[in-house]
């Protein structure tokens, strides 16, 4: 179970994420919803730790992910993978190279520093890549692919790391409706079928509803709705976007 | 969905794994291969490793005798040293950079129409460059005699090859629109140089003549070596007889005299770039 | 349709556009004068005697004419035998210069490659870490080649070692700073892709900030390549290996033809050198990208 206590980021006078409490039990698919700038995408990357918490606890499996250091934070980072909406590959290196980097905190680790991926790993990179449906692209480069492409390159990076959550920071926000289901349905099939506890900012409430069981909603930083996602009526829609015309941007 | 479960892709997709057998041999063989040549050529350079060993050893000496620096009566010499290597610097530069306007002329597609002309330009300023300021000091030091002037010549010649070749260089990558519009207005073909070419090169003239002049500044202080004035003969000569404590008081003198002129300008440079760009 | 302007608007702005025109009038006539005033200054300083010039102007004719070497057509492959009398020993001294420059090219740009990404303001792996790899870069580059070649002689000793190792310092230090704002222009989005799978400080380097900056850490090294020819040429001046010592020698001597003979040796080496680094860098940089891993 994932448990945030308290959370909180500031930055300089403003509050990105303001004394946030909730639980998040394992294998459940839960959309993030709010406006740009509610604070969505600074809660998952404290999660990861890519962004330090000003205060309060993130509690997973006994221990505070917010106090882990060394070590110990990128074991957890490999735990908890991210997916970006512009998708963070590096565009110069083949797309099985970029796969394989998901294995880079997995040992061995010393022949990886000259670009030596054991079979195995290989073999669980290009797994991933099939399932994705990615594998005849291994060997190019990844900037020579479409976006919706690269999303599921990235994907299929998050899933070698055999991580326990998957944190989805705006994942169809640069694509086109098609690739858009095609990577929600991605993500829906790894929670179903490997358990994996799945967090993912939208901005969309249709996409909400349409993969994920449970949705959280911030306003300002703060929680504003916590519960199915066939709870989310047109009043507390409302409620969530502030005005009329945001909501109507989020459909 | 299965990320843990091994399948036979090897066997399927083998270009996607390190290769086997004879061709795994073939490119493990480079390894030894590239090691052996870079031990040949530390051997053709005579390198071996009881000498680093001993000379780390020596260095280390060295800088502990250097420690700290002294401040001794000579202080005021090195200074004046100082002042005349920035001069060299200055006056190399400033020579240079006028020569090099009207030869770069001659030198720019852009410009003269004369092929033959052109690559005469080029050509000369190639082997004007090609010969280091120092061996140029050499040659200046036996026309003029000893001393600074010697070194001014020197830069001033070396240095006229190099700015040559990048205002010519700048004068091409001048924008051709712009050129056009002057030439429309009527203008005669020293006037379109005049108002089409020449404004828009001369910024990146001055900030490359200032940028040689950072570089100038490091050459001049060791041209001395060869008694073309400046800091270099006393940074040699205190060398010659260990006088270790005061050659790291000259060093640091230089090190300040560099930064310092970088600092300055660098900021001269980014001023003419903006005013070039905005 | 011509609208013209009240007369009091345009004596105001004909005041205006004199009073302009004045400030920036005195503004050119400060700097001139300042220009004129570092020139004398300079000019004092570096004792500058055009009188002098003018009467040694003769020397130049002559010690151009004796490096002049006597070639008839009739006699020319013994003439050029002749002038190039040791001309297989100045092949090996000049070969030796142009490995001096290979080798201290790589060893300043492998620990250039490491310190780039301890300095860039980016990627450093904390602030006090950058700011000390930045200092040790300036103080590297600032120190003149011949300065480092002069004490590592004393230090190795005689010999092509001082000179690896002077320019190689020196080429630290120069292509340190270069790759180093190379590398504050790296997208940042990589490197937080791969610092999210839990990729160490080194892992994210070689595999996010390496692919992107490898065409221009492969440029800059060939262009830096053709400086420390011309840099090793030299070395030799102070004992430091190569053809430096051949050309030294011969200038002290007063041979004047074998001072020609190696200087045309080397602007043929150079020139050679230079146009095989283009092409080099033209591949690099017209090449879409490197093959990847």
């Amino acid at each position: 179970m994932l448990e945030l206590r308290g959370l909180t980021r500031r930055f300089g006078d403003a509050t990105a994420v303001d004394n946030l409490s909730l639980a998040v039990a394992d294998g459940e698919m839960v959309a993030v919803l709010g406006r740009s700038g509610a604070g969505k995408s600074t809660l998952l990357n404290m999660i990861n730790r890519l962004i330090d918490p000003s205060g309060g606890e993130i509690l997973y499996g006994g221990r505070d992910i917010a106090r882990l250091r060394g070590a110990e934070l990128l074991a957890w980072r490999r735990q908890s993978a991210m997916i970006f909406q512009r998708f963070n590959l590096v565009g110069r290196l083949s797309v099985l190279t970029n796969v394989l980097t998901g294995r880079l905190n997995h040992p061995p680790r010393l022949p990886k520093l000259v670009g030596l991926f054991t079979d195995r790993e290989r073999d669980i990179a290009i797994d991933a890549l099939a399932a994705l449906g990615m594998e005849d692209h291994a060997l190019k480069r990844a900037d020579q692919l479409s976006g919706g492409q690269q999303q599921r390159v990235a994907i299929a990076r998050a899933l070698v790391q055999e991580p326990r959550i998957m944190l989805a920071d705006e994942p169809v926000a640069s694509l086109d409706p098609v690739n858009a289901q095609a990577v929600m349905e991605a993500l829906r099939r790894i929670n179903r079928e490997l358990g994996i506890t799945v967090l993912c900012n939208l901005h969309s409430v249709p996409l909400a509803q349409a993969w994920c069981d449970r949705a959280i909603a911030l306003s300002a930083g703060r929680l504003v709705y916590d519960g199915p996602v066939a709870g989310l009526d047109e009043p507390t829609l409302l409620g969530i976007y502030g005005s009329a015309a945001a909501l109507s941007e989020a459909h | 969905m299965s990320a843990t479960k091994p399948t036979a892709w090897r066997a399927r997709r083998p270009e996607l794994y390190p290769p086997r057998g004879p061709a795994l041999w073939r490119r493990a063989a480079l390894v030894p291969l590239g090691l052996g040549l870079f031990l040949w050529g530390l051997h053709a350079l005579e390198v071996s490793p009881g000498q680093i060993y001993r000379g780390l050893g020596e260095l280390g000496r060295v800088f502990m005798l250097m420690m700290p620096p002294a401040i001794t009566e000579h202080v005021w010499q090195y200074l004046r040293a100082i002042g005349e290597t920035l001069a060299m610097a200055f006056l190399g530069t400033l020579i240079a950079s006028l020569l090099a306007v009207p030869l770069a002329l001659m030198g720019a597609r852009n410009v003269m129409p004369l092929g033959p002309v052109r690559l005469l330009v080029r050509r000369s300023s190639d082997v004007v460059r090609g010969i280091d300021s120092l061996v140029w000091a050499i040659f200046f030091v036996s026309v003029v005699g000893l001393g600074p002037f010697a070194g001014i010549l020197a830069i001033a010649v070396n240095d006229t090859g190099v700015l040559t070749k990048l205002f010519a260089e700048a004068m091409e990558n001048t924008d051709r629109e712009q050129v056009k519009g002057v030439r429309a207005t009527g203008a005669g073909r020293l006037q379109t140089i005049a108002f089409g070419i020449m404004p828009q090169a001369l910024p990146v003239l001055l900030a490359n003549s200032l940028y040689f002049l950072e570089s100038n500044l490091r050459s001049a202080t060791v041209l001395g070596v060869v008694g073309a004035g400046g800091i270099g003969f006393y940074l040699m000569d205190r060398m010659m007889i260990s006088a270790w404590r005061e050659v790291s008081l000259i060093v640091i003198l230089v090190l300040v005299t560099v930064i310092g002129l970088d600092t300055l300008s660098r900021a001269l440079r980014q001023r003419l770039i903006g005013s070039a760009r905005g | 349709m011509h609208r013209t302007a009240p007369a009091g608007a345009r004596a105001a702005f004909a005041r205006a556009w004199a009073a302009q025109g004045r400030v920036r009038r005195r503004q050119w006539l400060v700097a001139a004068a300042l220009l004129l005033v570092l020139v004398a200054a300079a000019a004092w300083l570096g004792e500058v005697d055009l009188v002098l010039l003018w009467d040694r102007l003769p020397r130049f004719g002559s010690y151009f004419g004796r490096m002049v070497p006597d070639l008839a057509w009739a006699t020319l492959g013994e003439d050029l035998a002749h002038w190039y009398w040791k001309g297989w020993r100045w092949l090996a001294a000049l070969w030796q210069t142009v490995l001096i420059a290979i080798y201290a090219t790589i060893f300043g740009a492998v620990l250039a490659f490491g310190a780039s990404f301890l300095a860039a303001r980016n990627l450093t792996p904390a602030p006090w870490v950058g700011m000390v790899a930045r200092r040790v870069l300036e103080v590297a580059r600032t120190v003149p080649e011949l300065v480092f070649a002069v004490l590592f002689v004393y230090a190795f000793g005689i010999g092509p070692l001082a000179g690896v190792l002077a320019i190689g310092l020196h080429t630290f230090g120069a292509l340190g700073k270069l790759f180093g704002d190379a590398a504050e222009n790296a997208d940042p989005e990589p490197l937080r892709g791969l610092r999210a799978t839990g990729a160490g400080w080194v892992q994210t380097m070689l595999y996010g900030a390496t692919p992107q900056l490898a065409p221009d850490y492969l440029s800059y090294g060939l262009l830096r390549l053709e400086i420390n020819v011309r840099a090793a040429s030299i070395l030799g001046f102070v004992g430091a290996g190569g053809i430096g010592q051949e050309l030294y020698g011969a200038i002290k001597n007063f041979d004047h033809t074998d001072i020609s003979a190696i200087a045309l040796m080397l602007i043929g080496t150079v020139m050679l050198i230079d146009a095989l680094c283009a092409w080099a860098r033209g591949r690099v940089i017209g090449q879409d990208g490197l093959r990847a891993l």
